[in-house]
């Protein structure tokens, strides 16, 4: 699924980022890769989303929540000991 | 080497020259909200703008002080997240830091967000210049129950790591030492940043050719990285063919790179790690809510303005008197001084007319100003850009556009510079057009001064409809220049959202009173300078004309003008030489119009109740009535700013032609809405 489509306050796992040049680089360069968790906190009327990731907050635009495809974190364990998600055998 | 290449982007750094006179040039560079240019007002005392929202540093801003016998001379850098070539701030700050202008880098970090802030420190370690970490807002860090392991991170960084924290002044010395022990520390050998065996590989043969070329290059390894990340900048300048090297850009790999090894320095270095958020998103909730989340706002900036315009004006009646008293002081003074009743009429008619009257405003530009500073600091104003992004994309604009749009209702000149962090050209022109409709503080003179002769209980409303109708009419020309734009352009750009929203905080009283302070002053040195100036002009062209001293003022050299521009204004119900003559003196500055009208009509100070009375005789046996004042209000709400935006203007489009229409646009809008005003004001009276 897509951020934009993802559950508020549900914690997710970002699987792959369709979003073309310099978008991509731009959040690439937030730290928003593949395996990064994010928390998704809110989202507006005009699919505007606020989201949790590496603990800052984000606001972003509906054309850029749409293409980051997430899936969800099922791991227990809350806190960053826990490896990226390569490890869960996650690929593209 | 670097003499020969000029030009040339890659240029080496020479930073073990010798030192004579013991100067330190120290550039600041930290992510937006680390509190950076609160640690460099700590440090300079002078006292810049501290704001809570990104990129809001876009200017240099120099501070120098002695510290030992050193002499530091500090570089305030833009907030920015990483070192690439997108934004003219990345770009600014990459350049400065390869220059030899600088010779350590201060890296300021906010320690409670450690994550995010370690790989824009990474990207300066990589830069092969002295770096030493400022980790700020160690108090929170403390707060909060964390605890960061001081032995281990500069271990794992390779760099001294020194605990500060700006807002209480705290590790300030101790900062500065390291900052004069560290710049003669010689690189590491080991990188901090190891890559993957085939990126290294590429790295050693890149670095390789790269030293053939230039031998004496400082920093290969950074170069040939960013030659492998394909980075436009330092590609399209670079002189060494490397394509059969890099066969594609690894710029993903580089990044994921770093953020593994951050996450393994956050697993070592941080203790109690938590998101204590809940304060933040409980508000957030309300705040950024979906359907509340827009009417919360305009609620806010109602509030903001009303008490601008009502609790100023309480404060205000106190200085009124005060200003009465001194003004009947200083003409009792003069005549007993013998002094000539045109000197007399120069001083207390020009100068305490024009220049006092301006004075008088000053507690409602403070307290707009405090609002405004109470907003930025509180972390409400980034929520704004998330809230408004849905209307401004409608209108063809990101919701980042906003913030340059509320800036403008404090001065139009920061907001304009603003601009600065949107990304694409058209948007900036589209935001540059349309920021002077926010109305400036500088306009609150002639709002308040109009409304209050004319529309008695109403007079607060009438004022509050400018900045309503300002907006309107600001997000309707971005509307329609977006359409005229789509129709010539077949693919629009997409104007994406994306924003840091950092956590609420109570608003440090500090940084709010240097805030309202700057722009106090700033408001002050205008009445002394611009305003002063200008009055005395105006009191010289009203009583001066073709036969000398006049006593009546329709014979002077200003009313021949006025008159010129007076058929023009008549459609607007503004055909009077004095307007006309009060709109011209209001381009030097806004507040202008207010002090030519004191001195036009012969009156010290104009917001008294016997000026005002006085003043609204006069303008009613001219024929002057409330539908004349408010077309007045909607003119001035939109005609031309003052020279000091247009200069700015000028400067941030780069282009006369532009500068050119963006002052014919505002002139000839403010004639339609005010002429459309008057007349269908008319038919309904």
């Amino acid at each position: 699924m897509t951020l934009k489509d993802a559950r508020k306050g549900e914690k997710y796992i970002i699987e792959k980022s369709l979003l073309k040049q310099p978008a991509k680089q731009r959040l690439e360069a937030m730290g928003l890769i593949e395996g990064t968790k994010v928390r998704k906190i809110n989202q507006a009327l005009d699919g505007s989303v606020i989201f949790m990731v590496r603990g800052t907050r984000l606001a972003v635009g509906k054309e850029l929540a749409e293409f980051i495809i997430v899936h969800e974190d099922n791991s227990i364990n809350t806190n960053h000991s826990k490896k990226r998600g390569k490890e869960d055998g996650i690929k593209q | 080497m670097a003499s020969n290449n000029k030009n040339n982007a890659i240029h080496s750094v020479m930073y073990n020259k010798k030192y004579e006179a013991e100067e330190l040039n120290i550039g600041f560079v930290g992510n937006p909200n680390s509190g950076k240019t609160t640690l460099f007002n700590a440090y300079t005392g002078a006292r810049l703008k501290v704001a809570n929202w990104p990129g809001v540093t876009v200017e240099k801003k120099e501070g120098a002080f002695k510290y030992h016998n050193h002499i530091y001379k500090l570089v305030d850098l833009p907030g920015i997240y990483s070192l690439t070539s997108y934004s003219i701030e990345e770009k600014v700050s990459r350049q400065y830091i390869l220059s030899d202008d600088v010779d350590v880098i201060v890296d300021v970090a906010d320690a409670s967000n450690l994550e995010r802030n370690l790989y824009l420190t990474l990207q300066l370690i990589e830069m092969g210049k002295p770096v030493v970490l400022a980790l700020n807002m160690m108090d929170i860090v403390e707060e909060r129950g964390m605890e960061i392991d001081l032995h281990r991170l500069p271990e794992m960084l390779g760099i001294p790591v020194i605990p500060v924290c700006a807002r209480k002044k705290t590790g300030l010395n101790i900062l500065m030492h390291a900052v004069s022990h560290h710049r003669e520390v010689e690189p590491k050998s080991d990188y901090v940043v190891v890559y993957s065996n085939l990126i290294e590989d590429k790295i050693k043969k890149i670095t390789a050719r790269l030293l053939k070329k230039y031998p004496n290059l400082h920093n290969p390894r950074f170069y040939a990285i960013k030659l492998l990340e394909k980075d436009s900048e330092i590609t399209s300048t670079c002189t060494v063919d490397v394509s059969d090297i890099v066969d594609k850009s690894y710029e993903t790999e580089i990044i994921n790179r770093k953020y593994d090894f951050i996450e393994e320095i956050i697993e070592e270095v941080l203790v109690n790690k938590q998101e204590k958020t809940e304060m933040t998103d409980r508000v957030d909730r309300i705040l950024t809510h979906k359907i509340l989340g827009i009417p919360i706002f305009l609620g806010v900036m109602g509030l903001v303005f009303f008490l601008t315009f009502t609790l100023g004006d309480g404060i205000k009646g106190i200085l009124e008197g005060w200003l009465e008293s001194f003004s009947a002081w200083a003409e009792e003074g003069l005549v007993a001084m013998n002094t000539g009743p045109i000197i007399i009429s120069l001083i207390i008619d020009g100068i305490i007319g024009g220049v006092g009257t301006i004075l008088t405003f000053l507690p409602n530009i403070a307290f707009l100003f405090l609002c405004l500073a109470f907003l930025e600091d509180s972390g409400y104003m980034a929520r704004v850009t998330y809230v408004m992004n849905g209307i401004m994309n409608k209108i063809g604009l990101s919701g980042r556009a906003f913030i340059p749009m509320l800036l403008g209702f404090g001065c139009t000149v920061p907001a304009i510079m603003a601009t600065r962090t949107l990304e694409n050209d058209r948007d900036r022109r589209k935001v540059i057009l349309i920021t002077p409709f926010m109305s400036c503080s500088a306009k609150i003179p002639i709002y308040v001064l109009l409304s209050s002769l004319f529309f008695g209980k109403f007079a607060s409303l009438a004022a509050l409809s400018m900045y309503v109708i300002g907006m309107a009419a600001g997000l309707l020309t971005a509307f329609v220049s977006t359409k005229i734009e789509n129709k010539a352009d077949k693919s629009p750009a997409v104007n994406q959202l994306l924003i840091e929203l950092p956590e609420y905080k109570t608003p440090n009283a500090y940084s709010i009173l240097v805030y309202v302070w700057e722009n106090v002053k700033e408001y002050l040195s205008k009445a002394g300078t611009t305003i002063f100036l200008a009055s005395v002009v105006l009191w010289f062209i009203l009583r001066f004309g073709t036969i000398g001293y006049v006593e009546d003022m329709s014979l002077s050299f200003g009313a021949a003008i006025g008159r010129v521009l007076a058929p023009v204004l008549k459609p607007a119900g503004l055909g009077f030489w004095q307007i006309g003559l009060s709109l011209i003196a209001g381009l030097a500055a806004k507040e202008v119009v207010v002090s030519s009208m004191g001195i036009l009509f012969g009156i010290v100070n104009i917001e008294s109740a016997s000026g005002l009375g006085a003043m609204l005789q006069t303008l009613g046996n001219m024929g002057f009535g409330a539908l004349n004042a408010y077309s007045m209000m909607i003119f001035v709400l939109f005609y031309t700013p003052c020279v000091a935006a247009l200069a700015v203007i000028a400067k941030e489009l780069k282009s006369a032609k532009w500068t050119a229409l963006v002052f014919l646009f505002q002139l000839v809008f403010a004639w339609v809405a005010s002429v459309l005003v008057y007349q269908i004001g008319g038919l309904l009276i």
